[in-house]
């Protein structure tokens, strides 16, 4: 007999000795994700006119962490849509509530602002990009801000906790 | 003096001494994500219209949420935003995973109360109409902004919960009155739990990456990969920074990465990481 200390919690309505893995509201068999920071991020960008051009602008944060964490949220060169010459300060968590078929991630065909959220093992750093293919655009002055959320566990290894 | 009592449960191959919060699966004095609630549905599209199917969730702020959806015809699910679309998955999989039309799926908050799965049929129309598609929406009880790291809020809900029931708050907080946000454990919210991390520094190549997830059914997953400056990791299926199609997705038996891009800018990933969760999506 296993003398190991089990703990279990079973979903709701679901006897515990019946339940299978996919039943379990929390096991100790396998890993939680652990929040180690949240926090936010801002750009302020100028108002400006961009000619067959791309402007990149940053701003990064050291995370503390000597190892490449988990992080939220899901923001990989989002797009902007609202009006790039008279749009005013916005959230970018809130991009990913422009509606399909246009998407979050609309193609890049015209003038445009996109946002990316990326991190390494010291930094984790908000991204925007503004460019121009062809023409001008006008672009106006605003802030761009991201929550984000740093996780304990690490990213960048094997793990399988099934055996 | 600290007069708090912590509870730690620490991995089985770790010390519970040790002062590096990776070796533990619970400490009462860190912060999980949690599952406020689950909604599963099948859902009925109609082509060229966008479907949208709403779920409430009464939090009052907006939580972080995670969507889902699965393409019907080749049973592959992807989480949103995303747009599955032709070119992923013809020639790159085979002809058992072929599909002939797109979908597109995302997840937004209507309000501080209510969120919203959207489904649409892309550019290539599906061929029947309606179409059945499955689709799940995880809300959690953390809110997406920065509330947890911010002064705990004690006795922020007017009424005394005195059921029976299992329940650990946020250190400050009063557990019988604390809001979802400020629980670390309570036994109505799911714990989502990671088994597995499937991890794949070999680069671009010709071909899909396609690993065995371990379950017998489809689990749910954060996709991250590394590219951008060469250097850094961005949370997403990867091809979003080609114009928005999905490159990593799972069915009930495999977990799937398209790494091969035949585009213009050829594919920069150098690293994926998968992480699977017990959870599953198909129910």
């Amino acid at each position: 007999m296993s003398d190991e200390i089990v703990i279990k919690i079973s979903k709701p309505g679901i006897d515990l000795r019946l339940a299978t893995r996919k039943d379990m509201a929390f096991s100790i068999e396998y890993d939680t994700l652990k929040i180690y920071q949240t926090g936010e991020m801002s750009i302020d960008l100028p108002a400006e006119i961009l000619t067959a051009e791309g402007v990149i602008r940053e701003t990064t944060l050291a995370h503390g962490l000597s190892y490449v964490p988990i992080c939220y949220p899901m923001v990989g060169g989002m797009a902007y849509t609202g009006n790039l010459q008279t749009g005013g300060d916005y959230n970018i968590n809130d991009l990913s509530e422009i509606d399909i078929p246009g998407g979050p991630y609309g193609p890049f065909d015209g003038p445009f602002e996109a946002s990316t959220f990326f991190w390494d093992d010291e930094v984790i750093g908000l991204r925007i990009t503004r460019g121009v293919l062809i023409g001008s655009q006008i672009y106006g002055a605003r802030n761009v801000k991201l929550f984000y959320t740093i996780l304990y566990n690490r990213l960048d290894e094997e793990l399988n906790l099934l055996n | 003096m600290d007069d708090e009592i912590v509870i730690k449960i620490v991995r089985p191959d770790k010390n519970i001494a040790s002062q590096d919060p990776r070796d533990f699966i619970l400490r009462t004095d860190t912060n999980m994500l949690k599952i406020l609630k689950e909604d599963y549905a099948e859902s009925s599209v109609v082509t060229g219209n966008i479907f949208t199917r709403n779920i409430a969730h009464g939090l009052g702020y907006k939580p972080m949420v995670f969507g889902y959806f699965e393409h019907p015809e080749n049973h592959t699910w992807h989480m949103t935003p995303s747009i599955v679309d032709i070119p992923n998955t013809n020639g790159y999989l085979g002809s058992e995973k072929a599909i002939t039309w797109g979908l597109a799926g995302n997840l937004i908050h209507v309000d501080d109360d209510n969120v919203q799965m959207r489904l649409y049929d892309s550019i290539d129309a599906m061929p029947t109409s309606p179409t059945v598609v499955k689709n799940k929406a995880y809300i959690m009880a953390d809110p997406r902004s920065n509330a947890w790291y911010l002064p705990g809020q004690d006795n922020d809900a007017e009424q005394v919960d005195d059921r029976l029931v299992l329940k650990i708050a946020r250190p400050g907080v009063d557990v019988r009155t604390a809001s979802p946000e400020n629980l670390i454990l309570d036994d109505e919210m799911n714990i989502p739990q990671n088994y597995r991390i499937v991890h794949d520094s070999t680069k671009a190549g010709p071909n899909p990456i396609i690993v065995p997830h371990g379950l017998d059914y489809p689990p749910m997953f954060f996709p991250y990969y590394r590219g951008l400056d060469d250097q850094y990791w961005t949370f997403g299926n990867f091809g979003y920074a080609f114009g928005g199609t999905s490159r990593i997705f799972v069915d009930e038996t495999y977990v799937y990465v398209l790494l091969s891009y035949s585009g213009t800018p050829p594919n920069p990933v150098k690293d994926v990481s998968i992480i699977l969760m017990t959870e599953p999506l198909n129910e």
